[in-house]
């Protein structure tokens, strides 16, 4: 899970790998900061969470992963592959705030009180950040929508 | 296009599968670089012998005027319960702090199964004690309250494992009946008694399951 979550923030399986083995790293020599009110994975994830936003901004390697990702993408056979690029690089255009709100939500099942939790912010805050983060996405995903449809 | 067509539309798409050694492998990674960074930390003024034990400081905690409010509530909550547990007027059974070990101990575990060696609790914090690898044998956990002129520590631990006494390592034996045995240079305990004598040590082990 936090690899996919790694995965999803960043758009690059190596960095991914490199995120949630630092996640892992942190939380070991971090743990007295754990005090138990959340759920453990609830505590990960902000961490992963907070190292994906701390990623991209120190990394700008968005065409990076891009290319990353279009290598990677012949594991995902046909029109397929296509999709699964489309929807990774629409998530990638959010803003990094917003695509956290929507991969712990949409992807890992988390209510927007584990996710604002996770994020270190209100559950409001999280509903904008999901509708903004919606609103977009169903603008850059239209065409994709278009073509199941008519399918 | 609504919600739940646009989370259809996201949900389609997989992200790339690690392979299973990848993922065998994870936890020997992240110990690696651990004991990595330990070493190529600068080494303490004071610190253990023993590469697995990760000192947290509480300088950070101290900066801040609301943990400093919470550390005064945890001093008072600490003398009250050391005082307590001095006159002997407590039982570990209705101690909250075991509820707590027990919770971090879940936890804990669950994210590294096997690999768990001692939670340990004393006045710097909480560390965690993790084996290189996932082979730690399984056996009910043991707490352990050690008590001594350094102050009082709290274990989370198992049998066959050791733990660190105010510098002295102990070896934690527990038969089949659940009677704990700590062997150490300074301090030789035997659970035959609930609550017993180990030279300047006050020492207390129950199973830690049974108390909940």
């Amino acid at each position: 899970m936090i690899y996919s979550l790694c995965y999803r923030m960043s758009g690059s399986a190596a960095d991914a790998e490199d995120l949630a083995q630092e996640t892992f790293i942190q939380a070991y020599q971090h743990l007295d900061a754990f005090r138990g009110e959340a759920g453990v994975w609830t505590w990960l994830y902000r961490i992963a969470v907070n190292l994906c936003l701390n990623w991209r901004k120190r990394e700008q390697r968005r065409v990076h992963a891009h290319q990353e990702w279009s290598e990677q993408e012949p594991s995902t056979p046909g029109e397929n592959a296509g999709r699964t690029q489309q929807v990774q690089e629409a998530l990638l255009k959010l803003a990094p705030k917003q695509r956290a709100a929507v991969i712990l939500t949409t992807y890992d099942g988390l209510t927007h009180a584990e996710a604002a939790a996770a994020l270190d912010c209100s559950e409001t805050t999280v509903s904008w950040r999901l509708f903004a983060a919606r609103a977009k996405l169903k603008r850059l995903l239209k065409d994709q929508f278009q073509t199941g449809a008519s399918q | 296009m609504n919600d739940a067509e646009l989370n259809e539309i996201l949900k389609r798409a997989p992200v790339p599968e690690r392979e299973a050694d990848y993922w065998a492998r994870f936890p020997g990674r992240v110990m690696a670089e651990l004991e990595r960074r330990r070493q190529a930390a600068p080494a303490p003024a004071k610190t253990h012998a023993s590469s697995a034990w990760a000192w947290t400081g509480v300088l950070r905690m101290l900066l801040s005027r609301s943990a400093l409010a919470a550390a005064v509530v945890v001093i008072c909550l600490g003398l009250g319960f050391y005082l307590g547990f001095w006159r002997g007027q407590r039982s570990l059974s209705n101690d909250p702090q075991l509820a707590a070990a027990r919770k971090y101990f879940h936890e804990i575990e669950a994210l590294f199964p096997n690999q768990v060696q001692a939670i340990v609790f004393d006045q710097h914090g909480t560390h965690l004690v993790l084996a290189q690898e996932p082979n730690v044998p399984a056996s009910p956990p043991l707490y352990l309250k050690v008590c001594g002129p350094k102050g009082c520590q709290r274990f989370v631990t198992f049998s066959g494992q050791q733990i660190r006494v105010s510098g002295d390592v102990c070896d934690v034996l527990a038969d089949g009946r659940g009677e704990v045995l700590l062997v150490g240079r300074q301090l030789v305990w035997s659970g035959a008694e609930a609550v017993a004598e180990g030279g300047s040590y006050q020492v207390e082990a129950r199973a830690l399951e049974n108390h909940l």
